[in-house]
């Protein structure tokens, strides 16, 4: 019994997220059905680029509906409220600064840095600075970084044989 | 009965002609040596099978045919295996076919059990290598003759049935996110130039989407890093440990062989079937998801035994079953043996040299993976705050090497972060990278049927496969929602009670 009374509170919990999630994926069914209805029938609607996305974009669009309606039963509407209430305090939390910085870094990587120099530089420089931000003793984080940017330039690039980016 | 015997003996002087050519020290060093290879590959985040045999195709061109298709059948043996560790030790499947093993595996893992698991993994993994090559020999004709019956609409519904079941599985107490995930991943997989006609949807004219989202980068994104398990506890489990799995391991074998059989399915809804069905058929269902043996065993049994099931229509039809056996194909057609019909006139006995080196693979799988389970273990045990950032640069490579393209890299990233904030959001996993897989399938063979029914889609109804399949899809989501929940709960309590 206390167990269902545990899932049925975890549930309560998500609701708000049910509630939000489930509004962006109506309107991303909506779109997706908007844009596909603009798509070139050839011979027919049934064999046309637009059938699979619509027919799936409705399917999700049900489901999401469902999820809709079951997390305002749950009670979505007063977690939003008490969510909104403590955003400032959930804002400055350690964890979401983190994850931001961390995604950060490896759009840098990704995006910029790899493209931009030698491969082995940009992960030289990528895992210097993300080990930095984690707190690794300086002289462990220099070796560790140059170590694994060598090693891996040369075992995929050299011995795999295989193109780095 | 004269005429048997004389075909039964011919066959069997072809099989010791074929076994004494084929067991020498060069093919057998290349097995064991691929198989050690795919090992590897398989238990490093990010790098599967597919690209491994995709790279290596055109490396193994001055091989020779039968070192090159050694290499090749131990690298695959070895990576659908070595999936199993990453999936366990880290919550990463290393190949799409071990994303069922995470379900158990990672809580198995978190709970100190983790080499244990690995060792069930692994002796299950051999166990459903042999089931496949058993079945490979045995049933081929039998096979052969159901996947003909199967078509356009099957094809439509064994995806939807793999999505669905994966959502059912992935998210019990809201199977419904589960749905929304796997058709979501559907969805993406439309992403790029349609596969009929080449129209462009949803590229918003950019060019770079033309190609599509590709599986693996989006598969490496979608795997995020999750925290390293500290202890990893026994490898080698008990035989009467052993012997309490070997119906679900026999169940799971046989799903793994006849999904593998099916063309375009794959090892990963294999997996996600016998999970399924070994979930439905325990005492204890409630334990599926937070560290239950019998779902290693179910998902590993079954990806293993696939590969047997996944030649079979190659080796037959020239269709392969899956995107690793396509790869083999390659490599078969690139040597100039064109697999199909004619494969038995052409290379007689050709069955019985991939049935010999499968089983060679098998034995080195099994015996690599109990050896290395732990140096590999400690390959992932590094802290974590170390091993999270080497991981890029791994993902960053194995985005980029299979097409060449940094787009591939940019759709890793977001698809990462996409998938952090769907994690965040408590939608499964799996059913989306499912979704993505199966898509392409879905979408050209939902259009083929609905054009060879002439846009009337009250014709699925005249195909019996089809209609089973519908009832299945139909009663499956009717049990998990709210009202069929509850039937099915009051349905299962009268049995208990009866029984008590």
């Amino acid at each position: 019994m206390e167990k269902k009374d545990d899932i049925n509170q975890r549930l309560k919990e998500l609701s708000s997220r049910d509630f939000i999630s489930s509004i962006v994926l109506i309107g991303a069914c909506i779109f997706v059905i908007l844009v596909s209805s603009r798509m070139r029938v050839y011979r027919s609607f049934s064999d046309s680029p637009a059938i699979f996305p619509v027919t799936i974009a409705t399917i999700i669009g049900i489901c999401s509906i469902s999820l809709f309606i079951d997390s305002i039963k749950r009670g979505a509407l007063q977690e939003i409220k008490k969510v909104w209430a403590q955003k400032n305090e959930l804002i400055k939390t350690s964890a979401l600064s983190r994850i931001i910085i961390i995604a950060g870094m490896i759009i840098i990587y990704g995006f910029f840095l790899v493209r931009h120099m030698h491969f082995t530089l940009a992960t030289f420089i990528f895992l210097f600075g993300i080990m930095t931000y984690l707190k690794i003793f300086w002289i462990t984080n220099l070796l560790i970084s140059a170590g694994i940017a060598l090693s891996i330039s040369y075992v995929f690039g050299t011995i795999f044989n295989i193109p780095l980016p | 009965m004269e005429a048997f015997f004389e075909v039964l003996s011919s066959e069997f002087t072809l099989f010791t002609n074929i076994f004494s050519s084929v067991v020498s020290f060069n093919i057998f060093f290349m097995v064991v040596a691929g198989t050690f290879l795919g090992l590897v590959v398989g238990a490093i985040p990010g790098m599967t099978a597919t690209m491994t045999l995709a790279l290596l195709i055109g490396i193994t061109y001055n091989f020779g045919f039968e070192r090159a298709i050694a290499l090749l059948i131990g690298i695959y043996v070895g990576a659908i295996y070595g999936g199993c560790i990453a999936s366990i030790m880290i919550n990463i499947p290393g190949t799409p076919s071990a994303a069922a093993t995470v379900f158990d595996g990672f809580p198995l893992a978190k709970k100190g059990e983790g080499g244990l698991a690995i060792g069930v993994g692994t002796i299950t993994s051999f166990y459903g290598m042999i089931i496949g090559i058993i079945c490979l020999i045995l049933f081929t004709p039998i096979v052969y003759q159901i996947a003909l019956k199967i078509g356009a609409w099957e094809y439509f519904f064994l995806a939807i049935f793999g999505v669905a079941i994966c959502g059912n599985l992935s998210s019990s107490e809201q199977p419904i996110k589960g749905w929304i995930a796997g058709f979501l991943g559907l969805f993406v997989s439309t992403i790029g130039l349609d596969p009929i006609y080449n129209y462009p949807r949803f590229t918003f004219g950019n060019s770079q989407l033309l190609g599509g989202i590709f599986i693996i980068p989006a598969l490496i994104g979608v795997f995020g890093i999750s925290e390293i398990p500290k202890k990893i506890g026994p490898i080698i489990p008990k035989l009467k440990t052993l012997k309490k799995y070997v119906t679900n391991g026999i169940r799971s074998g046989l799903v793994g062989v006849f999904i593998g059989a099916v063309p375009g399915v794959g090892e990963a809804t294999a997996s996600f079937i016998a999970y399924d069905m070994a979930k439905r058929a325990s005492k204890e269902p409630e334990t599926f998801g937070k560290g239950n043996y019998q779902g290693v065993v179910a998902a590993e049994t079954a990806n293993n035994a696939c590969i047997g099931g996944a030649l079979i229509p190659i080796l037959t039809l020239g269709i392969p079953g899956s995107v690793g056996t396509a790869l083999l194909m390659a490599a078969m057609i690139v040597h100039g043996v064109r697999p199909g019909p004619m494969l038995r006139t052409e290379f007689p006995g050709f069955t019985y040299h991939v049935f010999i080196l499968m089983l060679i693979a098998s034995v080195a799988m099994l015996v690599l993976g109990l050896l290395l389970a732990r140096p590999l273990i400690a390959l992932l045990k590094i802290r974590r705050d170390i091993l999270m950032p080497i991981i890029v640069p791994l993902c960053v490579i194995g985005a980029y090497a299979a097409n060449l393209r940094y787009f591939d890299m940019r759709v890793m990233i977001v698809i990462g972060i996409l998938a952090y904030i769907f994690r965040w959001l408590e939608y499964p996993l799996p059913p989306l990278v499912l979704g993505l897989i199966l898509g392409d399938m879905a979408d050209v063979q939902f259009r083929r049927a609905m054009l060879i029914s002439g846009g009337d889609p009250t014709r699925v109804f005249s195909r019996p496969i089809s209609v089973a399949l519908i009832i299945i899809i139909i009663l499956m989501l009717f049990f998990s929602t709210g009202i069929g929940g509850r039937i099915s709960r009051r349905i299962s309590k009268a049995f208990s009670g009866s029984k008590k």
